[in-house]
């Protein structure tokens, strides 16, 4: 009886690494498309030689895979697999389907950021430049956290309230966008609505680096925590009696995940979509165990937002085609029909 | 006797300007003809207007000097002695023959007015949209040095913005409503709410189809202000100066090297890839001289994607630039810039990534040019930048710059400065 058991365990486990196989080899492959598809007519074998060998090919073609293709794919990845385990967390701590980055209003407050440093502030510190717009969201991403962690803590962190303050802020920050696009001129104007589109233009090899570097640092933070936060999912009262401290856990995770959003977004704009739906799809794949949930999701987060990238090219191969439009066209079928197929209810 | 009954002074009245119109006509041969206000042996229908104002003034003062207040006659003139023209909407618009207070619906259309109406243009402009200050600050400030008046002319919002004021229109009691056509859909319900007031609404203009409108535009706006004579004068002007790049493309075979151009706003500066133009502005004179616009297919006003860009491989690249004072490395371009610093600005564009192996950087065809020539009446001197660029042999005495400062000294009220059309390097070093 027991070895069955532990048979049906083992045979579960199994199956989850499966699924981490399958989606690596997915996200591999994404990557790979990303790199090889662009505008310019590069053969396969162009860009595969360029990258193992830089200083044989000639130069345009190195700073088209160097500069531009290898830096935006990159970045799809990290920023996917970023928003994505932001968007899982705050799913699991706030035990609402709805929840995502968004919706606590990091997205939102990193635009309006954005937008107050194309306004008001864009020069007027000479050598930030246009760096100026990414620490701007960065600040304002962490500014409308702390308004929430304030909240929460003065009402013992309960989700109710975290959400409420969250969506709040959410229309808070979107009415001030819309006033600064209101006082805008058209060139700042255009400027706010590029920014709030979301795109990998402005990516390059330091952007890369930074996500990268958050990103390996915040989510082991989150693994250590994973079984507290998989108890987590059974309620406050449980896991309390299970001896963890909710509050605290709570206020750790939204610390880290405004962190790992904020990085992703003050270079990429908003992309709403990557922080819902890709743990939505983790979570019917694996189940709520967080030893696989938190991988699953950034698999799919960056498998979702390579995809996005691909597509973006293909539709539109001369010009850039605003990321945060392909993601939601590309997932939002994907993600109902997946809800079609679904047998059971996991929400 | 003394009492006429309304019948005999109507009649008495309809006698009376007859005569006085067959006066007109017999006074056309003398000098002076009563009621030519600028001279010129012509009665223009706002000098008519005018007579036929003053004779009515003078004829019935004594009777009831209430009912012979010039508003009120301004008032009746408005509604009886009115002209009827078509727009550039292909609309039927019934103006009043003396058009004196006119709402220009976008104030970019200062050089246009005030190049039919001359010096004193500020009298007659009661209101207008805000994108003077907000698009072109240059533009505004250099009017503001001569005419601190229109710091005072009331904004009625902006159709660009969707905040456009329709109720602070009607408030002005304007003759005129002078609107762009590229905003004609968002414009629909101001427009109708306007002609239901009574006020008509106009439409030129300068953006949508500039090589085929701006003649028809100026001249429209020329009938409707009473400005005929200036109107044709400036649109002949504007023939020539089209002329002079047609008549030689015409006479050529067509070119089978067609060049690759790119355009690109320069409003970002080097670090962020502004907007490029496919079927707007700077595109359609590119296909007409011959050119390839490789923007062309690209979403109209979006940026392009670098690695097209350098795919490519441009022959030249323009990048268009105005006065973007918060952007300190954007293309700056205006009357109050200088050449160095313009320069300085361009140059910058080059150190882009990639851009040191484009055909267009390698042998110095990069240019700048003022974003405001492709949509306003001078547009024809962005033409024959263009034309110069791209085929140096065959427009070799064209000097656009010139055409654009003669355009300001002969029709405009402020006077040619700063940097408008730019090459990276001399002529001469290339």
């Amino acid at each position: 009886m027991k070895s069955a058991n532990r048979e049906t365990y083992n045979a579960i486990i199994k199956q989850k690494y499966l699924y981490f196989i399958y989606f690596a080899i997915a996200v591999l492959l994404a990557f790979l498309t990303d790199i090889a598809v662009g505008s310019s007519s590069l053969s396969i074998y162009d860009v595969f030689s360029t990258i193992i060998s830089p200083h044989l090919n000639d130069p345009n073609t190195n700073v088209i895979v160097w500069d531009f293709r290898l830096p935006k794919a990159l970045m799809a990845i990290i920023v996917g697999a970023s928003l994505a385990v932001a968007g899982a967390e705050v799913q699991t701590i706030l035990d609402n389907p709805l929840a995502s980055p968004y919706t606590l209003g990091i997205s939102a407050a990193a635009g309006f950021g954005a937008a107050l440093a194309v306004v008001f502030g864009l020069g007027t510190i000479p050598f930030a430049g246009s760096i100026l717009v990414s620490v701007n969201a960065f600040i304002f991403s962490f500014f409308s956290f702390s308004i929430i962690c304030l909240i929460a803590k003065i009402k013992n962190a309960s989700k109710e309230i975290m959400i409420l303050t969250g969506v709040s802020l959410l229309f808070l920050f979107q009415a001030l966008i819309s006033l600064l696009e209101y006082l805008a001129t058209d060139e700042q104007l255009q400027k706010i609505v590029f920014w709030l589109f979301g795109s990998f233009e402005n990516s390059s090899w330091s952007t890369v680096l930074i996500c990268f570097v958050i990103f390996i640092i915040i989510v082991p933070l989150l693994a250590i925590d994973s079984w507290k936060l998989t108890a987590l999912k059974l309620g406050d009262e449980k896991a309390k009696s299970l001896g963890i401290n909710v509050e605290k856990l709570r206020l750790k995770v939204i610390i880290c995940v405004t962190i790992l959003t904020a990085s992703a977004v003050c270079f990429v704009g908003t992309i709403g979509f990557v922080g819902l739906v890709p743990p939505h799809i983790a979570r019917i794949l694996t189940g709520e165990d967080q030893r696989y949930f938190i991988p699953l999701s950034a698999l799919l987060g960056s498998l979702f937002l390579s995809l996005a990238s691909i597509g973006g090219k293909i539709v539109c191969h001369k010009g850039v085609f605003p990321i945060g439009i392909a993601t939601s066209m590309i997932g939002v079928p994907f993600f109902l029909s997946l809800l079609l197929m679904k047998r059971s209810e996991s929400f | 006797m003394f009492k006429m009954n309304t019948t005999v002074k109507r009649r008495l009245f309809v006698g009376i300007l007859l005569c006085f119109l067959i006066s007109l006509r017999i006074c056309v041969a003398s000098a002076a003809i009563p009621g030519d206000l600028d001279n010129d042996n012509m009665i223009s229908r706002a000098e008519l207007s005018d007579a036929i104002i003053s004779y009515m003034k003078f004829t019935y003062t004594g009777e009831s000097v209430k009912c012979l207040e010039k508003d009120m006659l301004r008032e009746t003139a408005r509604k009886h002695f009115t002209i009827t023209v078509t727009d550039l909407a292909g609309r039927k618009v019934t103006v009043p023959t003396r058009v004196e207070r006119v709402v220009l619906g976008q104030s970019l259309y200062i050089q246009e007015f005030a190049a039919l109406e001359g010096e004193n243009f500020t009298e007659k402009i009661v209101g207008w949209g805000s994108e003077l200050e907000t698009y072109d600050i240059d533009t505004y400030n250099e009017y503001l040095k001569k005419y601190p008046e229109i710091k005072n002319i009331p904004t009625v919002g902006s159709l660009n913005k969707n905040t456009f004021d329709t109720e602070a229109i009607i408030s002005l009691n304007p003759d005129l409503v002078i609107m762009p056509l590229m905003m004609k859909e968002t414009a629909q319900k101001s427009t109708e709410n306007l002609e239901n007031a009574g006020i008509p609404v106009l439409f030129v203009d300068f953006w949508k189809d500039p090589l085929e409108n701006t003649q028809k535009s100026i001249l429209v706006m020329g009938q409707v202000l009473g400005r005929e004579k200036r109107a044709e004068d400036i649109s002949r002007f504007y023939g020539e100066q089209m002329d002079k790049v047609y008549s030689v493309l015409n006479s050529e075979e067509e070119n089978n090297t067609k060049q690759k151009i790119y355009v690109e706003y320069g409003s970002f500066g080097p670090s962020q890839y502004g907007m490029t133009f496919s079927t707007s502005n700077w595109g359609p004179m590119i296909t007409k001289l011959n050119g390839i616009n490789i923007a062309e297919g690209v979403a109209s006003m979006a940026p392009i994607d670098p690695e097209y860009l350098l795919a490519e491989n441009p022959d030249m690249i323009i990048i268009a630039g105005q006065y973007w004072p918060e952007s300190k490395d954007s293309m700056l371009l205006g009357y109050s810039t200088n050449l160095t610093e313009s320069r300085k600005r361009l140059q910058g564009f080059c150190t882009r990534s990639g851009w040191n192996t484009l055909n267009a950087v390698k042998n110095n065809n990069i240019h700048g040019i003022h974003q405001g020539i492709s949509y306003h009446i001078y547009n024809f001197a962005g033409i024959q930048a263009l034309a110069k660029w791209m085929y140096p042999e065959k427009f070799a005495d064209l000097d656009p710059e010139a055409n654009l400062r003669e355009f300001h000294e002969r029709y405009l009220p402020i006077d040619y400065n700063g940097v408008w059309i730019l090459d990276i390097v001399e002529a001469q070093e290339k």
